[in-house]
């Protein structure tokens, strides 16, 4: 118990010193500001914040972004409900549910609701969240290098194999991270490796940039492919808060939307969508109303605001726990803790306790925030809805340029983030995950040197290396998830295939 | 998507491979023995990636004559239900931005933010608007550039390049 009450109560505890609270503050401000742009997504909203943690602590810097997650997933469902495009695609059903309820012309009920089970589902599975990684940060010490190297290869092969539509292209973005980490020098001999003679690269390549230009930058030019503005939310609604009656009728998706996000956001490469999916689908099948589903259901929109704010803290497990980020935004989490000189992994938290307090505070803190001041701003979040796309477009890239730049007052920096910009740009059109290759740059470095480091321990004897049990349970765990994923990709290509035929109105042979 | 760029980028991916391994028969030993060595990961990596990228483009030009130019998406699409997208306008924009940066140091950040900034707006056809949309390309790079500059150069203390606007900035600011 003391193991729980004790991240909590320090957790609590930074609520008072006051640089943490200005940081989750403008944190969450952030946050609901920029989910609630349409078209803009927790990486861009994470991904222009992270240069300027430089200028915090790192307990401030994690508190920040973590507060950043929640106020994203809280602004996003405005746009979601009164334009009825979702900043994320986990948003997706709440615009479905919540646009029709404002057709309706019932968006304070759809509003009132989106905003008592997202602060629920968050308040609750911070809970849950110390629960579950505490006993993980307990087992830091059971690994040595040969089981670090096994974690970080899951982490790599988790969420090529849960999100990518073609494995073996997943592999080769994952491939892709691995190669910007073997650039400078080798990790057990210092020999320096592809430098090619540039003086900036001796010293290898930073991740901040890479990671910013394969994760967000690349979204921002593949938005520029379209000029257009988002449309439809000029007329006018009523914005009242929903009765005690209404609300009473969400507590039960809630709750199951809460410990499902939590559970599913805990598994790399799960994260949101899935969470949310699975929630809405539950909360149908238990509802009195299932035929209100998809046409304007609170029940609807509270299990998927509830799972989609529950997987933010479910995916901190596996990131703050074992060093295994859940998702791209989490990647840039753990770059921002590299900036403060924090290694990512299992040790995280037994050396860096503070850190885990950090979260703790950044997640709860913006969740009490936002239950005292998320309802009133929400008439200001409705004002910027109506930003223009287009100026958000260039504000994020001109943003995320001059953030690079001030991280080191380095050319070369921003000549690596666009480079990665423009090759996370194709590789994310042509089906190379950006968020593989994102992941295999944080952890690619690590898991080289425990892979030389863990052979030399076991007497540079491949068998003893993997007859290690636990290094040999999670190699085996991830042998799986790649066969998982090649077996998905088969069969995504043939329904592909089918769903393209018949767009084209051909002509389809019988099985 | 386009089954000839798809094919470009795998052979791009076994470009890379090869590239890697020419380069990693230069990397020196290392003072420190270890099975795997400095050349060990570089070698199964470009390995890997000729593999993989002949596989990839290989699975397409089977059957090249048979098939259609469009085959079905793998990656990221456009957003449904507005105009189409332009890969022109997007690569223009990324252009302009490497040119932003790389005389970033000459041209200074005063000169060359709003620069950049009005010439995206104008890409992404922000004067094909209402009329006042016109007036925003111009408004909104240089409040964006100004408060950018009092943020980052007088909050932060980040020593932002001024470029051949040096002289004149230091005299105002004294």
């Amino acid at each position: 118990m003391g193991d729980f009450i004790g991240p909590l109560s320090g957790g609590i505890g930074m609520f008072f010193v006051p640089t943490v609270i200005l940081s989750i503050l403008l944190g969450v401000l952030w946050g609901a500001f920029a989910g609630a742009m349409p078209g803009f997504n927790q990486t861009l909203a994470v991904g222009i914040a992270l240069p300027l943690t430089f200028a915090f602590g790192a307990i401030e810097a994690v508190a920040f972004l973590c507060a950043i997650s929640v106020g994203v997933s809280y602004g996003n469902s405005i746009p979601a409900i009164l334009v009825g495009i979702p900043g994320t695609a986990s948003a997706v059903l709440t615009a479905i549910d919540g646009h029709a309820l404002h057709k309706a012309g019932k968006s304070g009920l759809a509003l009132g609701v989106a905003y008592f089970a997202a602060l629920s589902g968050q308040f609750v599975s911070v809970l849950f969240f110390i629960l579950l990684v505490v006993p993980l940060s307990g087992l830091a010490y059971v690994f040595l290098a040969p089981e670090l190297f096994a974690l970080s290869v899951i982490g790599m092969t988790a969420i090529l194999s849960l999100t990518g539509r073609n494995v073996l292209k997943g592999i080769v973005a994952a491939g892709i991270g691995l190669a910007f980490t073997m650039v400078g020098p080798d990790p057990i001999g210092s020999v320096p490796r592809f430098t090619l003679g540039v003086l900036e690269m001796r010293g290898g390549l930073q991740i901040v940039p890479i990671t910013l230009g394969l994760v967000a930058l690349s979204e921002i030019i593949r938005a520029a492919r379209q000029s257009h503005d988002w449309q439809g939310v000029t007329e006018s609604f009523d914005a009242r808060f929903p009765s005690l009656r209404d609300l009473g009728r969400t507590i039960r998706p809630v709750l199951g939307g809460t410990i499902i996000g939590t559970l599913i956001g805990c598994i790399p490469g799960m994260g949101g969508t899935p969470a949310a999916a699975v929630s809405y689908q539950q909360a149908k099948i238990f509802s009195k109303h299932p035929e209100e589903y998809g046409r304007g259901s609170i029940e609807g929109v509270a299990a998927n605001e509830a799972a989609q704010n529950a997987a933010q803290s479910g995916e901190m497990v596996p990131t703050l726990g074992l060093g295994l980020p859940g998702s791209d935004s989490m990647v840039l989490l753990l770059a921002a803790l590299t900036i403060h000189g924090l290694v990512p992994g299992p040790l995280l938290i037994q050396e860096s306790p503070e850190m885990l307090q950090a979260a703790v505070a950044g997640l709860l803190g913006a969740t009490l925030i936002l239950v005292v001041i998320g309802w009133r701003i929400s008439s200001v979040l409705l004002a910027v809805v109506t930003i223009d796309r287009r100026l958000v477009l260039t504000f994020a890239t001109a943003l995320i340029i001059i953030g690079v730049f001030a991280l080191r007052q380095s050319i070369f920096d921003l000549i690596l983030l666009l480079v990665c910009g423009i090759v996370g740009y194709f590789m994310s059109r042509y089906g190379y995950s950006t968020a593989a290759a994102a992941i295999a740059v944080v952890l690619g470095g690590f898991a080289e040197a425990y892979l030389r480091q863990g052979l030399n321990l076991a007497r540079n004897d491949w068998g003893n290396f993997l007859s290690r049990p636990i290094t040999a349970t999670i190699l085996i765990f991830a042998v799986a998830l790649l066969i998982y994923g090649i077996w998905s990709t088969v069969q995504h290509g043939k329904s592909a295939k089918q769903a393209m035929l018949e767009a084209m109105d051909v002509d389809i042979p019988p099985r | 998507m386009d089954r000839r760029v798809d094919v470009a980028v795998a052979l791009a991916v076994v470009a890379l491979g090869v590239a890697i391994l020419v380069l990693t028969q230069r990397i020196a030993d290392s003072p420190v023995p270890d099975p795997i060595g400095p050349r060990g990961v570089p070698t199964v990596l470009g390995t890997f990636f000729v593999v993989a990228g002949i596989l990839l483009a290989g699975r397409r030009l089977i059957g090249w004559r048979d098939g259609d130019t469009f085959v079905p998406h793998e990656g990221s699409d456009d957003d449904p239900g507005v105009p189409p997208g332009s890969a022109r306008r997007a690569l223009s924009i990324w252009l302009a931005a490497l040119v932003y940066v790389v005389t970033l140091p000459w041209v200074g950040f005063i000169v060359g933010t709003p620069l950049f900034t009005a010439f995206m707006l104008w890409r992404l056809e922000m004067n094909r608007g209402p009329l006042l949309m016109i007036p925003a390309i111009v408004a909104f790079p240089v409040i964006f550039t100004a408060a950018c500059y009092l943020f980052f150069a007088t909050f932060l203390g980040v020593r932002l390049p001024l470029g051949f606007v040096r002289e004149i900035v230091t005299r105002l600011t004294g």
